[in-house]
């Protein structure tokens, strides 16, 4: 695309882009003035951003307008939580802090109760059964039939699932004096053919991360391309 | 090597240990080995798979490197992060140097060198749920990710979004980041962009912004979507057209899709929202680093998450192999620039390693030698 | 209220709250349900109105390092000049305006993915420093099955071996599986652990 077929609020916009680009890149030679400013600005602008999608979707449709539809049964459920998020905002102020507290205890006891549900319903209940049923009902390799190799799946599987849990396993205890406490010797061996299976998930993630590493870099670098090319090309 | 910031300061007596160091040279206590484990703690996302009450000595020290390093967010980047030592920088600006060059040499040359990947099974059956959508079928569509993976994320998910609208069905995007609604926005719009065709808000999709309060957040809206989430992101009436109407929880969207990089965001939409689907598909368009977290998820089974594209890969296989086609497909120079990246990445790694283990067996025959010596 | 109540006021204001919550998952009685949606809406709120929190701590740190002048505090000015503006065009325009996307799209995303981008070199050279450091079983067992992923996620013509990929596929569907399931049971044990502390009162962080 050549630079006129470009609105020019995009032209503008595309030269600022390219500038931050760039700015940020010079990181990797060291840190430097422009870097932080344009990190300063970046900061400036996400928050900003944020403040306004927050009164947006949350202050004026769940506290603000149901105060005026009328109904005394809406309006009664929304002066309590109006009442907790001013108190809540209290906790900016230091004198005010503890005025703060309520809020607070009712967040983390609703996030505990929602974090304890999710998580049982969700991740170890069907986890558990999945490593359990895994040989019963599951081909684990793809095109393989019911055979040996998936036996060996499975098995391996469900060794890997438990040697991974005893890898985090905490309980250690004080087997001689002088030494540091440890944990018993059967818990440790398996712990460590758990860090075995633990080093190659994290190998796996650590492919991912950098292919999304990677990802944003070519974007960068074709946006950059595509910038100068339609530049030149005026 | 020593080096003054790679030292381990022992738990018991706060003496600073070499980072080889097995034993504390003062008091004799254990000094735990270090881990790769803590590498991708500072990564966004990988947080709450690092259990950090196992942080040992020596993890510390790499955690505060890695810190220095890897630190995207604004915030941690502020906190005087220097590089000093001339043997990193070198190594930093040589590794910039040696990318930076073959990805624009790559991007400049204009060639598609690797080819296109074919669909996994996973990402097949996403395929077929997004064939299985009728038209006007209202699908949640989630926009979950950090606006830095726009890159990765837009060339996984348009062809899916793509492939949605040309089945007729309504996206519907929600989003439990507040900057969501510009992402959602950013990402349709670019896709009009690639398909010539400009698309409308409420015609073709709605945005209902952000929804705030993480899982339970998430629990709330599964059960009363239209009493959590009354307005769209600029604050008008969201429900009150066809064909939201009548949806009065999640199980009556038609297909739930998540689409982050972050492997706790996704465990939260599965663990609250699953069960509310009521046998609803769960589809996840997931960022290469989520994948390998959240397979067990896919293949447990029970039927949690129904179908997964993940990465660059994902996405350029699945626009492939779909009926359309983007106007503007440089999926092809872009892949290859892409792909290029990863093998350089693949052979400096391999370059190290070959190397830590030559110097090992190295330092190995000097204490060997040494021994000897009378 | 006295020094001593408050305390206990605020733990039954965490155990109710989160004890309803909790039975919900499994006990399914119309009045239970109704109460439990309540609450969980007024969280939800409460967590978007706690963000706003802080921003406005952020933004009172910020201040500070202007009218007590510091190291920094031309940044911080930028800072806020750049959040003012940008208040200003999004709260009139809206957040999915055509003006609120174009900073959006100009400004935030280039910072963020770039961000992103130098990680590829400063992953690469901090795991190269790792393995170079301290080349043992574990850390070249990591360095090995990255290095597989991430050629075998790539279709070199000519260099394309079947076994690679079929070995990264088995690795992907067997051990990442099984690490990656132990994690996910290891995390959900802790955070039931932790939760449970709290609506047991044992663990009372919103008392700090």
């Amino acid at each position: 695309m050549t630079w006129s077929s470009f609105s020019s609020a995009d032209q503008v916009g595309m030269v600022i882009g390219f500038l931050l680009t760039l700015s940020v890149f010079s990181y990797l030679l060291r840190d430097n003035v422009l870097f932080r400013l344009v990190i300063h600005i970046f900061i400036g602008v996400a928050t900003a951003y944020v403040a306004v999608v927050i009164l947006y979707n949350v202050v004026w449709p769940q506290l603000l307008l149901p105060l005026g539809s009328g109904d005394p049964g809406t309006i009664l459920l929304v002066i309590i939580p109006l009442l907790l998020s001013i108190l809540l905002l209290a906790r900016a102020f230091p004198r005010l802090s503890s005025a703060g507290s309520p809020p607070l205890a009712f967040l983390v006891g609703v996030g505990a109760a929602v974090a304890i549900g999710g998580a049982i319903t969700g991740t170890i209940v069907p986890q558990v059964l999945a490593a359990i049923n895994a040989g019963v009902t599951q081909t684990t390799f793809p095109g393989a039939t019911r055979n040996w190799m998936d036996a060996v799946n499975w098995g391996v599987i469900l060794l890997g699932t438990l040697a991974t849990l005893a890898y985090f396993h905490f309980s250690a205890r004080l087997r001689n004096p002088g030494q540091t406490p440890s944990r018993a010797a059967w818990i440790e061996e398996i712990a460590g053919v758990g860090k075995l299976f633990i080093a190659i998930t994290l190998g796996a993630i650590f492919a991912g991360v950098y292919a999304a590493a990677m990802a944003a870099l070519v974007e960068r670098m074709d946006a950059m391309v595509q910038f100068l090319q339609a530049l030149l090309a005026k | 090597m020593s080096d003054e910031d790679d030292q381990v300061t022992c738990a018991e007596c706060g003496f600073e240990n070499p980072l080889e160091a097995e034993r504390c040279q003062n008091c004799g206590a254990d000094l735990p080995a270090a881990f790769a484990e803590n590498l991708l703690a500072q990564v966004p996302g990988q947080e709450p798979f690092i259990n950090k009450a196992r942080i040992t000595p020596a993890q510390q020290v790499h955690l505060r490197l890695l810190g220095e390093m890897l630190a995207v967010e604004g915030q941690a980047l502020l906190l005087g992060i220097s590089p000093r030592r001339a043997g990193y920088t070198t190594l930093r600006i040589g590794t910039s140097l040696v990318l930076f060059l073959v990805l624009l040499f790559s991007l400049l040359a204009n060639k598609p060198v690797f080819t296109h990947p074919s669909l996994t099974s996973e990402a097949l059956e996403a395929r077929q749920l997004v064939y299985a959508l009728t038209p006007g079928a209202p699908v949640l569509f989630v926009v979950d990710y950090q606006p830095g993976f726009s890159g990765e994320m837009t060339r996984l998910g348009q062809g899916v979004l793509a492939h949605i609208l040309a089945q007729r069905a309504y996206p519907v995007f929600l989003s439990t980041h507040p900057t969501g609604p510009a992402q959602a926005e950013v990402f349709i719009t670019d896709l009009g962009i690639n398909t010539g065709i400009a698309y409308l808000t409420p015609d073709q999709y709605l945005n209902l912004g952000y929804l705030p309060g993480g899982p339970s957040g998430l629990l709330s809206f599964s059960q009363a979507p239209q009493q959590v989430m009354p307005l769209t992101a600029d604050g008008n009436s969201a429900w009150q057209d066809p064909p939201l109407q009548t949806i009065q929880s999640l199980s009556d969207f038609s297909l739930v899709l998540v689409m982050t990089e972050d492997p706790d965001t996704a465990r939260t939409w599965i663990e609250q929202a699953g069960p509310q689907l009521q046998g609803k598909p769960l589809m996840l368009l997931l960022s290469a680093q989520a994948e390998p977290s959240l397979r067990p998820y896919l293949e447990s089974g029970s039927g949690q998450v129904q179908g997964m594209v993940s990465g660059v890969s994902g996405g350029v296989a699945y626009q492939d192999s779909a009926v359309f086609t983007l106007q503007s497909d440089t999926s092809g120079i872009t892949w290859s620039a892409y792909s290029l990246g990863l093998w350089v990445g693949a052979i400096l790694l391999l370059l190290a390693g070959l190397y830590g283990v030559f110097r090992l067996v190295r330092e190995q025959e000097n204490e060997l030698s040494r021994g000897d010596k009378p | 209220m006295t020094q001593r109540r408050f305390p206990i006021f605020l733990l039954i204001l965490a155990v109710a709250g989160g004890g309803i919550v909790l039975m919900g998952y499994w006990v399914d009685l119309p009045a239970l349900v109704a109460v439990r949606n309540v609450l969980l809406r007024w969280a939800a709120t409460l967590t978007g109105v706690a963000v706003l929190l802080g921003i406005l701590n952020l933004l009172t740190v910020h201040w500070l390092k202007i009218i007590q002048p510091r190291e920094g505090g031309v940044y911080s000015l930028v800072m806020l000049i750049a959040f003012v503006i940008t208040f200003l065009v999004v709260a009139v325009d809206t957040p999915t305006g055509s003006w609120s996307v174009w900073i959006f799209r100009y400004i935030q995303l280039p910072v963020e993915t770039s961000l992103l981008a130098i990680l590829a070199v400063l992953l690469v050279v901090a795991v190269a420093r790792l393995v170079v450091r301290r080349p043992d079983s574990f850390t070249l067992l990591f360095i090995g099955t990255a290095i597989l992923f991430l050629v075998a996620a790539t279709y070199l013509p000519g260099f394309d071996i079947p076994v690679v990929r079929s070995l990264r596929d088995w690795i992907v569907q067997v051990p990442v599986v099984a690490g990656a399931r132990g994690l996910l049971l290891g995390i959900g044990l802790g955070v039931v652990a932790t939760g449970l502390r709290i609506l047991l009162g044992a663990d009372r962080p919103y008392e700090r």
